[in-house]
């Protein structure tokens, strides 16, 4: 019977009965195939390169930047670069906090919160994800052109859903601290929203009924003092033309 | 001297395995991969299309400003901002899943999967988080030996190099994603302090908790981001031991839920918990039965 079920196994695994070490292939336990050689090179070269990618994920020294340079068809190709991803969860950094978007309308006097249209809970993590690099990109270099273009492309998809969008800003959420929050607790005051402060804002500039471009404005329309230096609070985007 | 290392190498990554041990992780993998094609089915709408927020100029300007090559992130959802071709692309990748997890169609099913998935992944541009690059992994972890069909009851049990390769693939990064979480979470003080779980709700990435739930409760805080190291310390610890290795996985589990209830990273927590599967022993049910 176990001989019958022996034979069956010889017959319908085909190639890979070649690579059962041992006992069914008459091998030597030690002598792989060429088959397995290179398969254990591309196992070592596979794991070193997510070894430097997981490595240089929170900050990169010069050998590491220079590897992933080198590395970086391999990784971005295959989608296995993890780039500014938090796999820390948190730090508690002032990157680790997603900036808000508000946008004002006409004849409203309230800003209000764009968010991630999505249903559950889980898929509305990709919006916050996307707001935390915006808000690192603005931190690495707050006149980026990237940010005027993709407020400015989100104010042409608001306008579709909201009418007579007029300004549109990114704001800096500044979180208490525990112990700073317990006293404010006490105290009776908000925990969130405290001393928020604008990096970023920018009026809607029409022709006609068109949105053309937008036509930033920074210092004057900040909300509340900000507690960073001038060189990190004065963000800048480019109008479209 | 050198021998004893390649018998060691040999035995550890090519020791046969029986193909029913795959299923198990396949189908962990799949059902994440489903979700993963499921929750973008949802928000298609919003985030591309000729509405979208993510519209191909503006994507490919923050692939721009990344310094990145086009080439890098090939996909054809590039080519055009048309809806239907991202539904398409989706429909397209819940097929290939299915088929996948059904064992049909073998390392071109798993291949094709493994395409369609980078396709959508290079498009998302700044959406990418964990979640990606883990799947995109595991996928190619299971088009080394895909495993057996639903139906083909015997291959299930035959043991496999291949199928042991994969498995051992699966498991090995796994096991470096935990440890590479663990050990960057450490880099910083608020992991010592007791305080990261206060700074996790702070930042409106927490699915349970609030601040409001927090404030009055340090003990709380504490005990929950210790808690969490311990945890990840303990599951990679346990898993490597062959006698604990089902606490390991239990503790994985916890893991991946803590992850995806107090990190807000149910996604990924939910394609964790796929690989984490292949870790489940299975024992070869043909020896005692034609024995």
């Amino acid at each position: 019977m176990a001989k019958k079920s022996e034979s069956k196994r010889k017959d319908s695994t085909g190639a890979d009965e070649l690579l059962v070490a041992g006992k069914t292939s008459g091998r030597p336990k030690s002598g792989m195939s060429w088959r397995q050689i290179f398969f254990s090179c591309a196992i070592i070269l596979h794991f070193s390169t997510i070894f430097v990618a997981l490595g240089s994920n929170l900050i990169q020294s010069r050998l590491q930047q220079s590897l992933m340079s080198w590395l970086s068809p391999y990784l971005i190709s295959t989608a296995q670069g993890y780039g500014t991803t938090p796999i820390e969860l948190t730090h508690g950094e002032d990157f680790d906090f997603p900036v808000q978007l508000e946008y004002l309308q006409q004849g409203a006097g309230k800003w209000r919160r764009i968010n991630s249209h999505g249903l559950s809970r889980a898929t509305q993590t990709r919006w916050p994800h996307l707001m935390r690099t915006l808000g690192i990109v603005m931190q690495d270099d707050p006149e980026a052109e990237v940010i005027g273009e993709f407020l400015f492309r989100l104010v042409i998809v608001a306008e579709s859903e909201l009418k007579n969008v007029t300004a549109v800003r990114i704001l800096q959420p500044d979180r208490l601290n525990f112990d700073e929050a317990k006293i404010a607790a006490e105290g009776g005051e908000e925990l969130v929203g405290v001393k928020d402060f604008v990096l970023y804002q920018a009026s809607v500039v029409r022709k006609g009924d068109a949105i053309v471009g937008l036509n930033p404005s920074q210092e004057r329309y900040r909300s509340s003092a900000p507690d960073k230096p001038e060189s990190d609070t004065n963000a800048g985007g480019k109008a479209k033309e | 001297m050198m021998r004893p290392i390649l018998e060691d190498w040999q035995d550890f990554w090519f020791k046969p395995k029986p193909a029913r041990q795959l299923l198990v992780a396949r189908t962990g993998v799949c059902i994440a991969c489903l979700l993963w094609l499921i929750s973008w089915w949802m928000e298609l709408s919003f985030w591309f299309g000729d509405n979208g927020v993510l519209s191909s100029e503006v994507a490919a300007q923050f692939v721009a400003y990344e310094g990145l090559s086009r080439w890098q992130l090939w996909s054809p959802l590039w080519w055009t901002d048309s809806l239907w071709l991202f539904q398409a692309w989706v429909g397209l990748g819940v097929v290939l899943t299915a088929l996948v997890a059904a064992g049909i169609g073998g390392r071109f099913s798993v291949l094709t999967l493994i395409l369609c998935v980078i396709g959508l992944a290079h498009r998302m541009s700044w959406l990418i988080g964990p979640v990606e690059p883990a799947l995109v992994a595991f996928l190619g972890y299971l088009a080394v030996k895909p495993g057996p069909g639903i139906q083909e009851s015997e291959s299930r049990e035959q043991e496999c190099s291949w199928a042991g390769a994969s498995l051992r693939l699966l498991q090995t990064h796994v096991w470096i994603l935990i440890a590479a979480g663990v050990m960057t979470q450490l880099a910083s003080v608020r992991w010592w302090r007791g305080d990261a779980i206060w700074w996790l709700a702070a930042a409106g990435r927490s699915n349970l908790l609030t601040l409001e739930h927090l404030v009055d409760r340090a003990y709380l805080v504490n005990a929950l981001t210790h808690g969490m190291i311990v945890l990840q310390f303990l599951t990679l610890w346990l898993l490597l031991i062959r006698s604990t290795r089902w606490i390991g996985i239990g503790l994985g589990v916890t893991w991946c839920l803590v992850l995806a209830f107090l990190a807000d990273y149910a996604l990924y927590g939910t394609v964790l918990l796929g690989g984490l599967l292949a870790f489940v022993p299975i024992r070869q049910a043909s020896h005692s039965a034609s024995e």
